[in-house]
């Protein structure tokens, strides 16, 4: 089991590597979350300004923006594998890994999640730079907010030790939320994108079918808005669908965590990610039987 | 190394024309993946178009913009773009060409370098933003006939600043070397500020919209004139257009003279 384990964290290390070797290039292509968490900030920050309100579906400004800049960190991150794996049935590539000892789509996942691995982390940094340097950093508000709580238990003012603690404590379970969240997010992403990619073995051309499933992911998962935000039918239509999970769900508890809630989504991911998982299984045996090896 | 040609006008759309029908036809070929292309950039931009209706239902007005400017917004700068990037697909991809010296096989036919490799190859997906364009406009854009000449017009000089900007952040790569990313990330950044209201942004950056990053002329302008079309604005829009253009076609040429061959003369089947 561990030695099975171990050829694919080879391959995530060989990708991770890969990737830190061209870092200029990852870096330089941050630019456009750069830009993206810019233009956010001068919408929202009119948005805020024009109603005058403090709070707009339950968040403040500083709150929008951060939540933006989970959406798109975690978006931004994930590579397009629709279009890789759809070459590679296309291609032919896709038969060579059939004999080679591991399985093609463990492999393709390592060499996902080794990818997504440095481009999140600069994604999150360059966007975070921006939404911090023009709205302040959130753990100064999470700090705040566990001290006016430990100021009520105490029923002291200054009860800055009791704070420091909780502050703490706050900040530890908002940062392994949204760690595991986000990961069960990339994998459920990278599950759907592959049964999508794997199509390839039955339709001549699924640009159309990839651009549509993203971006309906991108609309319905909160990429843009919060859900709270959408008019009710549509929220309760986003409800019942999985892109939440990829997006919003993590996005969310990353800026306004709350233990029940991050039990919701863990709960809904998992379930999601045992449905997608089991057609990505059928997908891939489906399409496999239709491979033709012709020697070479 | 400069090779310059000219053809006149006359033949210079005769050339546009030619390469079109050639490039349509081979895009015919392979019907099924070109209508997946077309539809699937038409969802794209429509689901954009759904973000904006959530916002806008929730948000009125937003320092003067409705959802009906936003709407417009988007049908002018898609139908630009799917005009220029499908007839001149190589646009956003010049600094690669540059940079593989494959602008070779350009430079040895007898018509302007810039105009010919732009058109060699083209971009199947723009059409489907042109198509929907065109129909956000026909649904929302209360269309009279004066209106839609109107439309025609901005759209296509807007387009035309989108492209000779496009082309001057790709002929970057002639002054500074490897610039591929960063072209690529600037045509990124002119297209995405290009499809947001420009009265959200202030200060430097506004200052930048209208100079270094001309996003003012590829779509801010065009939905203005659209909105109260006069002479003056339909003029300015024109005369910056045309002045983008040149200033491409200028920096392409200076470009030129630095370029190093890349041993790959011969002749494209």
């Amino acid at each position: 089991m561990l030695r099975r384990a171990g050829k694919y964290t080879g391959v995530f290390r060989i990708t991770l590597m890969n990737n830190l070797a061209y870092i200029q290039d990852v870096a330089l292509n941050s630019i456009f979350m750069l830009v993206v968490i810019f233009v956010f900030v001068a919408l929202w920050k009119t948005t805020y300004s024009v109603t005058g309100e403090q709070s707009l579906g339950g968040f403040t400004l500083q709150q929008t923006i951060w939540y933006l800049v989970m959406t798109e960190t975690i978006t931004m991150s994930s590579p397009r594998i629709t279009t890789r794996i759809d070459a590679e049935v296309k291609g032919g590539d896709l038969a060579y890994s059939l004999n080679r000892p591991y399985s093609y789509v463990g492999f393709q996942y390592a060499s996902f999640m080794g990818e997504a691995a440095v481009r999140f982390f600069i994604n999150l940094a360059v966007g975070g730079l921006v939404a911090g340097l023009s709205v302040g950093f959130p753990a100064g508000g999470a700090l705040e907010a566990a001290q006016a709580t430990a100021s009520r238990v105490t029923g002291a003012t200054g009860a800055v030790g009791v704070a420091g603690v909780a502050g703490t404590a706050h900040l530890l379970a908002v940062v392994s939320a949204s760690a595991l969240t986000i990961l069960m997010a990339m994998a459920l992403y990278f599950t759907s994108m592959m049964a999508l990619g794997l199509l390839a073995f039955w339709v001549e051309d699924a640009t159309a079918l990839f651009l549509v499933y993203e971006r309906s992911m991108w609309i319905l998962g909160g990429l843009l808005l919060p859900l709270s935000l959408f008019p009710a039918a549509i929220r309760r239509v986003a409800e019942v669908l999985p892109f939440r999970f990829i997006i919003n769900g993590p996005a969310q508890l990353a800026v306004k965590y709350a233990a029940g809630d991050f039990w919701r989504v863990l709960a809904g991911q998992a379930t999601w990610l045992a449905v997608t998982v089991v057609v990505l299984a059928l997908v891939y045996r489906a399409g496999v039987k239709r491979v033709n090896i012709n020697g070479g | 190394m400069e090779v310059r040609r000219r053809g006149g006008l006359r033949g210079t759309f005769g050339l546009i024309s030619a390469y079109a029908k050639l490039n349509l036809s081979m895009a015919l070929e392979y019907r099924v993946s070109f209508a997946s292309q077309v539809i699937g950039m038409f969802i794209n931009d429509g689901l954009w178009l759904v973000f904006w209706a959530l916002y806008f239902t929730r948000f009125p007005v937003v320092k003067g913009w409705q959802q009906q400017d936003i709407f417009m917004l988007w049908a002018v700068l898609t139908l630009g773009y799917g005009v220029m990037m499908g007839l001149f697909g190589n646009a956003s991809r010049l600094s690669f060409l540059i940079l593989q010296g494959q602008l070779d096989y350009y430079l040895v036919l007898p018509k302007d370098a810039l105009i010919h490799s732009l058109l060699g190859r083209m971009y199947f997906t723009a059409w489907g933003d042109g198509l929907f364009g065109l129909v956000v406009f026909a649904l929302f854009g209360h269309p009279t006939p004066l209106r839609v000449v109107v439309y025609l017009a901005v759209s296509l000089l807007g387009g035309l600043a989108l492209i000779s900007t496009v082309i001057i952040v790709n002929s970057l790569t002639f002054f500074l070397g490897s610039t591929q990313v960063l072209s690529g990330q600037l045509y990124n950044t002119v297209i995405h500020f290009a499809t947001y209201p420009m009265d959200i942004f202030q200060g430097v950056v506004k200052v930048l919209l209208y100079t270094a990053i001309p996003v003012f002329f590829v779509s801010a302008l065009p939905v203005a004139v659209l909105r109260q079309p006069t002479w003056p604005a339909l003029g300015l829009l024109a005369a910056s257009s045309f002045a983008l253009a040149t200033l491409a076609y200028a920096m392409f040429h200076r470009g030129l003279r630095r370029y190093e061959s890349g041993n790959l003369v011969n002749l494209q089947s």
